[in-house]
């Protein structure tokens, strides 16, 4: 059969591989679905069906269960694959279009099979090397659409299912590395897998899988889904559970009927309230934890934007959460935006909002690359900067983020992409701390946005791969922000203000921001709205942020 | 008095005030809590303003939609109300061969100053271009922006967006 | 030691695990036309296209299966209800008649 063609790229149609990706995304979930629906039914069985025959039914719709938890990989796997398929499709396309464009500006005719012929005008030496260094291009532009297509086909021939099924194969959970393991270690382990392995490892240990470093992008996310999915179902019957409950007691109350619910107790009526303030306290944590899974759900679904992964979850405590915009081991520049105090699983959407922004803003300043943004709610955020100057905060992230930073690097494929890591407000202090210990933090570039200081007297104290700290690391606070003021000169509450002058680093503008106080009514509550508006339409941080981002550092607005 | 006291002051009383606003997320009573136009609302004169662009810049070109979405400009806290949220458009222009890429900035720039709309941005960021007004009547903003790309194609966008607004035209109960 | 058998519990199950295989197979159905791209001008000469149109087949293939094992355990359940209703029913009769001769 013949290759791929010039004009199979030139026509190419990046919509209907979309559409197929949805279909199959709909197809994984559907599976889903129905395995969760299976499960309360199979638990009843014991409660009214006993014996032999009962137990043979049970371990039978339980064996169902299963196989269709595991179905969910592999066509979850087909809908990531065609997903990127469109995506490089009509990267591809553009290039073929551009090619031929420029060809014309040159004198070169090129025709739709990729033949090429000089015009009249352009036959001579000049126009020659002309014609030559497009041919050289069409023929890159080949090899990398053979090679995707390559790639995407055998991601779907692998995944495909016969009459049984798509085979899965054991693989003891002792095997599985542990957390905080060598990410290059556990790509080295991942890689030895075969795809039947992965498919269980995936399906079978997904709490495991989904926050391991090193485990490529693609599976992290498969894994994450399938938890995200389960915690939000718990999350959802233990709100119940604890409604149910509160409007038991209340009826209790109501009735004046407390010492029947605590007869051991001096004050019913007062451990009634008691009992009902900590179920209040437990269903608003609930309901947050709740919107953040909303949120996420609601940008992992969203096709009208790029197809967003889930790299980290977690639901315990205050919740963790890593939602990347594009997937970072495809990309030519990734940006992990640490967000900062306050924020937990329940504040989610707006952080998902920025790393979105910065995706998209980078895509504008620099179309021809790849750039992805992930929101990094890696760490436990404290609730507030008073909070922070107590805690281990900073240091407990540090680490998390340096695994985070090598696992980027250890699962990208192809040459690597440059790497910057940016905080806003305590997230630029956790970046500092993963900055100032004894190796360096992977990573190109750091960018300091409102930062209230990074642990550090100056540039040359923060340790990057990238290079030269003090040409790389950018800082940037808004003149009304009143996060600079947080300490004494320059000297603020978690060190220097890196945007100072004295810190030695790279320097960017910010609008303004919200004047804290109106002249208007000199009695107005002053408004610290400027800390958080830098990802705000139109604020030139955005513009800043996506030519570091991009590497194009010359067009930083100082 | 010590450094560290005279410090930890400081630091309390910043944060008090980042705090009682919600640090970074912010709480809405921050600032007015007035009603306004509800986001459907803000959307559509977004899209507006965008279009009175379009139609001011020389004939023949057409718009592709490149991002649409709604940021939130105070940002919800735990279990409290919504905040406000701007809304945000961005199109990409699409123009025929010949059509006068150079004349596109000078065009709208006169055209909104015409207006009386306030410039806030003006950059020229290597050889692109950022340019953005603000109408003081309302607050709507409204942008240019001319990337010249190294392939020698250039490409433009307007970019458009709201005020804060009340995603429901009013804070919630 | 008497087990427990609640036949209308367990054909309620049974009932249910059946919607759930019809579920799935309505799922199954809405988005099958859509997994392989259509082959013409935009998506012919990608080996990907063939690769998407014989996913779509084989799992069409598996999935009609396993939604018809799902709906046979759902029906199995209840003919074992049904079965141990009869059994239930048939020995009560036996005791009538036995007491009444």
């Amino acid at each position: 059969m013949a290759g791929l063609t010039f004009e199979a790229v030139l026509t190419a149609d990046p919509a209907a591989f979309r559409t197929a990706a949805t279909a199959w995304g709909d197809l994984a979930k559907a599976i889903d679905d129905q395995a969760d629906a299976l499960i309360p039914n199979v638990k009843r069985i014991p409660d009214v069906w006993q014996g032999d025959a009962a137990t043979r039914a049970s371990a039978h719709l339980e064996s169902l269960r299963k196989e269709l938890d595991l179905a969910y990989v592999p066509a979850l796997a087909i809908s990531q694959a065609l997903s990127r398929h469109a995506d490089e499709v009509e990267a591809l396309r553009a290039q073929a279009q551009s090619l031929v464009a420029r060809g014309r500006g040159s004198g070169v005719t090129i025709n739709p099979d990729g033949s090429m012929e000089l015009e009249p005008s352009a036959r001579n030496e000049w126009g020659a090397r002309a014609l030559s260094s497009f041919v050289h291009e069409r023929d890159e532009l080949l090899k990398a659409a053979a090679r995707l297509d390559d790639e995407t086909t055998r991601a779907i021939t692998e995944n495909t299912a016969t009459g049984s099924g798509v085979p899965a194969a054991r693989v003891d959970r002792a095997s599985v590395p542990p957390a905080g393991s060598d990410p290059k270690t556990v790509k080295a382990w991942w890689d030895s897998l075969s795809p039947e392995q992965r498919r269980f490892v995936i399906a079978e240990y997904p709490d495991l899988i989904g926050n391991l470093d090193g485990v490529p992008v693609s599976a992290r996310d498969i894994a994450n889904r399938i938890v995200l999915d389960r915690d939000h179902d718990a999350l959802v019957a233990r709100r119940a559970e604890l409604e149910a409950r509160e409007a038991y007691i209340r009826r209790m109350l109501d009735e004046g009927r407390a010492a029947e619910l605590y007869p051991n107790a001096d004050n019913p009526v007062g451990t009634a309230i008691s009992e009902l303030d900590k179920l209040k306290e437990e269903r608003e944590a609930v309901n947050g934890k709740l919107r953040g899974i909303d949120a996420i759900n609601n940008r992992l679904n969203d096709d009208t934007k790029p197809r967003a992964f889930l790299v980290g979850f977690n639901s315990a405590d205050d919740g963790r959460a890593i939602v990347s915009v594009g997937n970072p081991d495809h990309a030519d520049n990734v940006v992990t935006y640490v967000p900062g105090t306050g924020s937990d699983l329940s504040t989610v959407r707006g952080d998902i909002e920025r790393a979105d922004r910065m995706a998209y803003d980078a895509a504008k300043k620099a179309p021809g690359e790849e750039t992805a943004a992930i929101m990094w709610l890696g760490y436990d955020a404290p609730d507030d900067l008073l909070a922070a100057t107590r805690g281990r905060y900073a240091e407990d992230g540090a680490d998390d983020l340096r695994r985070f930073q090598d696992g980027l690097r250890a699962t990208h494929e192809g040459g690597p992409s440059h790497n910057v890591v940016l905080g806003h407000s305590y997230g630029t202090t956790v970046i500092g701390h993963s900055a100032s210990g004894n190796t360096a933090l992977n990573a190109d570039d750091l960018i300091l946005v409102a930062s209230p200081g990074v642990g550090v007297a100056g540039a040359e104290g923060l340790k990057i791969t990238g290079g030269d700290s003090t040409q790389h690391v950018w800082a940037t606070t808004a003149k009304n922000d009143v996060i600079q003021s947080a300490g004494l000169d320059d000297n603020l509450v978690h060190g220097e203000n890196p945007a100072g002058r004295g810190f030695g680093g790279q320097v960017f503008k910010s609008d303004d921001g919200t004047p804290l106080w109106d002249w208007r009514d000199p009695f107005n509550k002053p408004n610290p709205s400027a800390h958080s508006e830098y990802w705000d339409p139109n604020n030139v941080a955005r513009d800043n942020i996506a030519s570091i981002v991009t590497g194009n550092y010359g067009d930083v607005i100082r | 008095m010590n450094f560290t006291s005279l410090r930890r002051r400081l630091v309390i009383a910043t944060t008090a005030l980042l705090f009682v606003a919600g640090c970074d997320r912010d709480d809405p009573t921050g600032g007015t809590v007035s009603d306004s136009m509800t986001l459907d609302q803000a959307s559509t004169r977004v899209e507006e303003i965008v279009r009175e662009a379009q139609a001011a810049l020389p004939p023949g070109i057409e718009l592709t939609s490149r991002f649409e979405g709604s940021m939130p400009c105070d940002d919800p806290d735990d279990g409290g109300p919504k905040g406000r949220v701007f809304a945000e458009r961005q199109y990409q222009v699409v123009y025929p061969a010949g059509w006068p890429v150079d004349q596109a900035l000078p065009t709208v720039r006169q055209y909104w100053e015409q207006r009386g709309y306030k410039v806030i941005k003006d950059h020229q960021p290597g050889g692109d271009r950022l340019l953005s007004v603000e109408n003081p009547a309302d607050g709507f903003r409204i942008g240019i922006e001319i990337y010249a790309r190294d392939s020698g194609r250039t490409d433009i966008f307007l970019v458009g967006s709201s005020p804060c607004v009340w995603e429901h035209g009013s804070p919630p109960a | 030691m008497s087990l427990e058998v609640n036949p209308s519990e367990i054909r309620s199950i049974g009932g249910k695990i059946i919607s759930i295989a019809d579920d799935l197979k309505t799922d199954t159905s809405s988005v099958q036309g859509n997994l392989a791209p259509p082959t013409r001008s935009g998506t012919t000469g990608w080996s990907t296209t063939t690769a998407a149109d014989r996913a779509a087949q084989g799992w069409q293939d598996y999935l009609k299966g396993l939604v018809g094992r799902l709906g046979q355990a759902g029906q199995s359940m209840i003919d074992a209800a049904n079965n141990y209703q009869a059994a239930d029913a048939r020995s009560a009769e036996r005791s009538r008649r036995t007491v009444t001769r």
